[in-house]
């Protein structure tokens, strides 16, 4: 079914689609009992499509069978791969943890020797390589790029064959640091390797075509807090740009010491519109996160999970599990209370806190009830889950935290201001009268619903009254998390973006801020028609991210082809002072409406396309009518700011 | 003291250095035929409807904090080189509210710039003389035989007042801006005599452009008949850049 689900997204009808599907039906096989996941490594079938330097090869068709969720959103760390062969990671003793984890490690050497014997038989370029660099994966550390490349590779693909999704690529500009390679070797090497990556791109997109969580974290700081980047940094957004595809995509860690050459040439990258970099602002992530509880040398080494939400690095923590959505407490008060007796604006907003207290204890009662998948081979390359000889899925790592994220915090903000002046402050109607308009989604309200609309909207202004409105909001989200420990013994954390903007839109309610049923709520952190971009960015900085608020704040902006191109310094100016000033993430789609337009009418002419989803790039053409919509509206309403 | 303005705009890019606020006059003392801006000719407030049926205004007074508010907002991205831009409409026509503002601006550090189409007294350009770190000046009809009845304004006076400006204020600080409109400023007789005053004045730089057709929205919600003029093509852009270079010895850049 999930494969049929896959294939139907870019098959040209869904009978081709089966028909793909059915064609190999034979072999098709989840593998479920004990050592299922030896089996499925004893069964994979491997090919050579693509491979020319390196081998990369995932058996789509046979798989593990998952009772529970199996983690995901991970990055196993590279580095300790590179400079150990896979035999370092055999255990001492009987325990139960010892023997699962031998058992799958023998799997694993087995499935390396047939991928070795497969590679010898086969007709690729650098086969004799490929097979030393594959025997030499047992006991010997890599040597060369070329090497530690491929063991990458084989990494991941065993990953994505035990049913893992979203499978992250972690720091690999940190992690092959030490490897040095003449440039134009360097540069073919790694066209290859993120050309393969992209090898089973429908397959591995995971709630649409392009999330892949297939995430390269560049930059930033050594575990000693230093700051890091070397000759890799700039040559891997360099191939991935000029490769013009959207998966992988490129994270960028910045902080205050770059120099201002490594500012310009993130803002050329950004004007390419492949949709990377996201930035990611080390100064005050790394801060929060220690504040938290994080170690700072772990802070320091942080990578994210499959969009932009911080994990430290070497740990299984899942960030997204569910969004929080801040419009549900109006549902809860419309429901629970006798609307008539909500005289002021201070009762609501009591109510509201009282609702959305409620609404977290029921999330959290979620939380408490997910089961993760025994996950022996992340456990296998976590410390302290072999410290512990406790599984990571039942709490074996460092850090044991939840992330949860949020949607709607915009339009419930809009909605309350709504409320105030309409009913608190002008008194037109009385909350109840509000309400019932909401509800029945504007029909015979029309006028109500143009009010509401064509107010002045609060959010992305900088005004100092708004954004401690925001701030007191999710002060009250932190403290109504603060006494939950989930089950693993981790706590939770939270932030201002989520997937979910549409996907948890459909059929959802009216809200006071004229948004129509089913309409899509606001993206992360970004702004309407008329906001300026230094006022969004001023309004980002001053929200607060301390505490528990931490787990992905992206602002996400659209901007004019040749505005940005015209205007380089400007840009740079933009982005850095925002980010010095207390922007935690920020991410772009470089487009104009009228080029989406015509992609969305003609989308033959417009093949490579790319554009900025929630947190990953996607070809415009293969995105659903619901987001190509909401993309060209948003980048109509950023452009009637500069007309 | 006030000032009148019809927007604000934050994050402005193409008028002067940086990252700029850009305050926009409302009253005009010139009546350009294709003016983008029309909100900004009348010094009025002006009540209009929109297409969704809502009823707004062009036109708001402001005291000199609180435009001297929103200018500092972006203090930290005007950088060394941004700032505020004072444009319209004609800014000079409000001289004295903006001479108060640009002083305070001056005081934190921050650079202000004038747009300017010089027909306004010259005592007003001398109010702003110590504040302005840059000024654009445009270069529109200046063949004497049709410069009065196209903009509906003295030519005598902006000649009077570009001489005042090329003494005042040093030529670094000087960029003439020449809108390139058919049959208007695009005449060879025109051109000709721009590229004579550029020669004698010798201006820092000079940017030539075809003006656009986007305001035609705008004229119809002040019942204002709307002219549109054929787009000056980049060929022509460029035939013109290359005369004036050649003829004046200036720098002169094609923007769009």
């Amino acid at each position: 079914m999930i494969l049929f689900y896959k294939e139907n997204r870019v098959a040209k009808t869904p009978v081709d689609a089966l028909k793909r599907v059915l064609s190999h039906f034979r072999e098709i096989k989840v593998y479920g009992g004990s050592c299922s996941r030896e089996k499925v490594l004893e069964k994979a079938r491997f090919d050579a499509d693509g491979c020319h330097t390196f081998i990369y090869t995932w058996d789509v068709y046979k798989t593990v069978k998952i009772r529970g969720r199996i983690l995901g959103n991970c990055t196993i760390d590279y580095r300790k791969i590179l400079n150990c062969g896979l035999s370092h990671y055999y255990m001492d003793g009987e325990d139960e943890f010892a023997k699962t984890n031998n058992s799958l490690l023998d799997a694993i050497l087995t499935y390396v020797g047939r991928l070795a014997d497969f590679v010898r038989e086969s007709e690729i370029a650098n086969r004799d390589n490929i097979v030393s660099y594959l025997v030499r994966f047992k006991d010997e550390p890599a040597q060369n790029l070329e090497e530690a490349l491929q063991r990458i590779l084989v990494i991941n693909q065993i990953q994505w064959q035990m049913g893992h999704i979203l499978v992250g690529l972690g720091r690999l500009d940190y992690c092959l640091d030490g490897y040095v390679e003449e440039e134009t070797k360097a540069k073919r090497l790694l066209t290859e390797f993120f050309s393969l990556l992209h090898k089973y791109y429908t397959i591995k997109s995971n709630a649409l075509m392009g999330d892949t969580g297939q995430i390269v974290i560049l930059g930033g700081r050594t575990e000693e807090g230093e700051c890091f980047t070397n000759n890799y940094t700039q040559l891997m957004i360099e191939t991935i740009q000029e490769l013009q595809i959207p998966d992988p995509k490129v994270l960028l860690r910045v902080n205050r010491d770059m120099e201002d050459a490594a500012w310009t040439d993130i803002i050329h990258v950004m004007s390419s519109n492949t949709g990377s970099p996201l930035i990611s602002n080390d100064d005050e992530i790394i801060e929060h996160m220690v504040s938290f509880g994080y170690e700072r040398e772990d802070a320091n080494n942080y990578i994210t999970s499959a969009c932009w939400e911080p994990i430290a690095g070497n740990c299984y923590e899942q960030n997204n599990i569910i969004s929080l959505n801040y419009l549900e407490p109006f549902e809860r008060i419309s429901k629970r209370h006798d609307l008539q007796k909500i005289d002021t604006f201070d009762r609501l907003m009591k109510l509201y806190y009282e609702e959305l207290k409620g609404y977290i204890e029921s999330i959290t009662g979620y939380l408490d009830t997910l089961k993760w998948e025994k996950d022996p081979l992340y456990s296998m390359f976590d410390e302290n889950a072999r410290r512990c000889r406790r599984d990571v899925s039942t709490g074996g790592s460092k850090y044991n935290n939840y992330g949860i994220l949020t949607v709607a915090m915009a339009n419930a903000v809009n909605s309350l201001n709504n409320i105030r002046e309409l009913v608190f402050e002008k008194k037109l109607y009385t909350y109840e009268e509000l309400d019932s308009c909401r509800r029945a989604n504007f029909k015979n309200h029309e006028a109500e619903y143009l009010l509401l609309k064509n107010a002045d909207k609060k959010w992305g202004h900088d005004e100092d009254e708004v954004c401690s409105f925001v701030n007191q909001i999710t002060e009250k989200t932190q403290i109504f998390l603060d006494a939950y420990e989930n089950p693993l013994g981790g706590g939770v954390k939270f932030g201002l973006s989520s997937p979910h903007y549409i996907m948890n839109s459909v059929d959802y309610p009216a809200s006071f801020d004229g948004r129509r049923k089913g309409e899509p709520f606001s993206v992360h952190i970004s702004s309407g028609e008329g906001i300026a971009y230094t006022e969004l960015m001023n309004f980002a900085s001053k929200l607060d991210y301390s505490g528990k608020r931490f787990n992905g704040n992206v602002v996400d902006f659209m901007v004019m082809p040749a505005l940005v191109k015209q205007n380089i310094a400007q840009f740079v100016q933009l982005i850095k002072v925002s980010l010095l000033q207390g922007c935690c993430q920020l991410q772009a789609n470089v487009i104009d409406a009228a080029t989406l337009i015509l992609a969305k009418n003609n989308p033959n002419d417009f093949p490579n396309l790319i554009v900025r989803v929630w947190g990953f790039n996607a070809y415009f053409n293969e995105l659903p009518e619901e987001y190509k919509d909401y993309l060209i509206e948003r980048a109509r309403q950023n452009e009637a700011a500069f007309n | 003291m006030k000032l009148r303005l019809t927007s604000i705009q934050r994050f402005s890019v193409h008028d002067g250095p940086g990252i700029r606020t850009t305050l926009f006059a409302k009253g005009c003392s010139i009546r350009c035929p294709w003016c983008a801006n029309p909100e900004n000719l009348s010094h009025e407030i002006q009540k209009y409807c929109t297409e969704s049926g809502v009823w707004k205004q062009y036109g708001e007074d402001y005291s000199i904090e609180q435009v001297f508010d929103i200018c500092m907002k972006d203090k930290n991205f005007y950088g060394a080189d941004g700032g505020i831009t004072a444009s319209g409409g004609e800014a000079l026509l409000q001289a004295k509210p903006l001479a108060e503002l640009f002083k305070r601006l001056k005081e934190e550090q921050i650079g202000c710039c004038l747009e300017t189409s010089l027909y306004a007294p010259e005592k007003n350009l001398e109010l702003l003389r110590n504040y302005l770190d840059y000024i654009y000046v445009d270069m529109k009809v200046l063949d004497e035989e049709r410069a009065d009845d196209i903009l509906n304004a003295p030519l005598q006076l902006y000649e009077k007042n570009l001489k005042y400006l090329f003494s005042a204020f040093p030529r670094e600080k000087i960029c003439i801006r020449i809108p390139l409109v058919d049959e208007m400023t695009f005449t060879e007789k025109n051109i000709n005599v721009i590229s004579e005053h550029l020669k004698n004045f010798q201006p820092s730089k000079c940017e030539i452009f075809s003006v656009h057709n986007l305001g035609s929205a705008k004229y119809a919600t002040l019942n204002l008949a709307y002219h549109k003029f054929r787009k000056i093509t980049e060929e022509e852009l460029l035939k013109v850049k290359g005369y004036l270079q050649k003829q004046s010895g200036n720098t002169c850049f094609v923007i769009h």
